[in-house]
């Protein structure tokens, strides 16, 4: 089945760690770990310090570790607002 | 011969500034440029902070949480950021005056004030008024990190929090463009929301990469927000009030740089124009000691025969 994508940004204060198009995101929020398809319902919540997991459309899975965050989805949109763990870089 | 040689040296000695002048110009403009890129990069993530907290506002009453609520009692605090160096122009003295301008207004009289200095100028400022600072770092380095500012804002956060504060405000140098700097003095607690509106107008450009993210989060969408909008506003509060100060900073650096290039390229003309001017001189001169001596010379001949 043809998977459907959605239009991801994560955001740092210092600036944006990704932009573009992805299948899936996996991350932690207060209420657990959980995953950001296509067509998600409209939905904010705080997010704990995660590993966020991204599936490009162009099949990569990337990791950005961050320091906790808000999300923020709607119309078939994703915003991650973080700050990201320099740390573990 | 003595004119000469001065003229000669005071020549020289203006060729040395004005090379000296040229390199801090070449400098600041790439500084500035690094400033400004930085500067940009963080409006995306102030515009959505700032839709987030307006799409909250429909589900919970955002003007009763206790950071938006104006108070009466307590002390003013004020951030007040400058740079370490001079040689630019009145870049900060347009800051300290809007310092002494909120230290004038009867407005604010009934209450004591107490700073958080970033730069070597404003703390140099403040302390010679004998007024109470509470932190100071020097504003050296360019590549500070918004983590950097975590520390102020942590403070800031926990005094409005326990009720020291009544209001908090954050004076510096707002980028306008490379000839345009203009020094403010800002409200950043309590919140409102025409406050955080401005600044976001200050920092989202009108057009390029990020203007696009204003605008589309306007529609009112129906969120399902976990676990409770109030959870939710907690978060966001101190990352507005963190995204404030930072830009702040930001925007002085990019001011602090402009300014100083704007500073050297003007001391780079002048000295340009004087070493000309001494030239001119010095060519004077010397065609006056040629003739002399020519005349010299000539009456002498003159005599002898």
């Amino acid at each position: 089945m043809a998977r459907k994508p959605f239009t991801l940004r994560i955001v740092t204060v210092a600036e944006p760690i990704f932009d573009g198009e992805a299948f899936e995101l996996h991350c932690r929020g207060v209420g657990g770990e959980m995953s950001v398809l296509a067509n998600h319902e409209p939905f904010i919540t705080p997010l704990d310090p995660c590993t966020l997991r991204v599936t490009t459309t162009l099949g990569e899975k990337k990791e950005f570790p961050i320091n906790g965050g808000v999300l923020e989805v709607a119309d078939n949109k994703a915003v991650v607002l973080c700050s990201s763990d320099k740390s573990s870089n | 011969m003595a004119g000469l040689k001065q003229l000669k040296s005071k020549r020289e000695s203006i060729n040395k500034t004005r090379k000296v002048t040229r390199a801090m110009e070449a400098v600041s403009a790439v500084k500035m440029r690094k400033a400004q890129e930085r500067a940009l990069g963080g409006r995306a993530y102030a515009a959505g902070a700032l839709r987030i907290l307006s799409n909250l506002s429909g589900s919970v009453d955002t003007q009763n949480h206790f950071m938006m609520q104006p108070r009466t009692q307590g002390k003013y605090g004020i951030i007040v950021v400058t740079s370490d160096k001079g040689l630019a122009g009145s870049l900060n003295s347009a800051v300290l005056r809007k310092v002494d301008a909120f230290l004038g207004d009867p407005k604010y009289k009934d209450g004591d004030k107490v700073f958080m200095c970033i730069g070597r100028r404003g703390h140099e400022f403040i302390r010679s008024r004998d007024l109470e600072v509470l932190s100071y770092q020097e504003n050296k380095s360019d590549s500070v990190g918004e983590e950097d500012m975590r520390e102020i804002t942590d403070m800031v956060v926990k005094m409005h929090e326990d009720g020291d504060t009544r209001a908090w405000y954050v004076a510096y140098t707002n980028f306008r463009s490379t000839f345009e700097q203009e020094a403010v003095l800002r409200r950043i607690l309590p919140l409102s929301r025409g406050a955080l509106d401005e600044v976001v107008e200050a920092i989202v450009p009108e057009t390029g990469k990020y203007s696009d993210t204003e605008h589309n989060g306007r529609t009112a969408t129906a969120y399902t927000i976990e676990p409770s909008p109030e959870v939710v506003l907690e978060s966001i509060i101190p990352a507005l009030v963190n995204i404030v100060v930072y830009h702040s900073l930001l925007e002085s650096k990019a001011s602090e740089h402009s300014a100083r290039m704007v500073a050297m390229k003007n001391a780079t003309d002048k000295a340009g124009e004087l070493s000309h001017e001494l030239m001119l001189k010095f060519n004077k001169a010397r065609q006056a000691v040629i003739t002399r001596e020519v005349s010299e010379i000539t009456s002498g001949i003159e005599a002898m025969k």
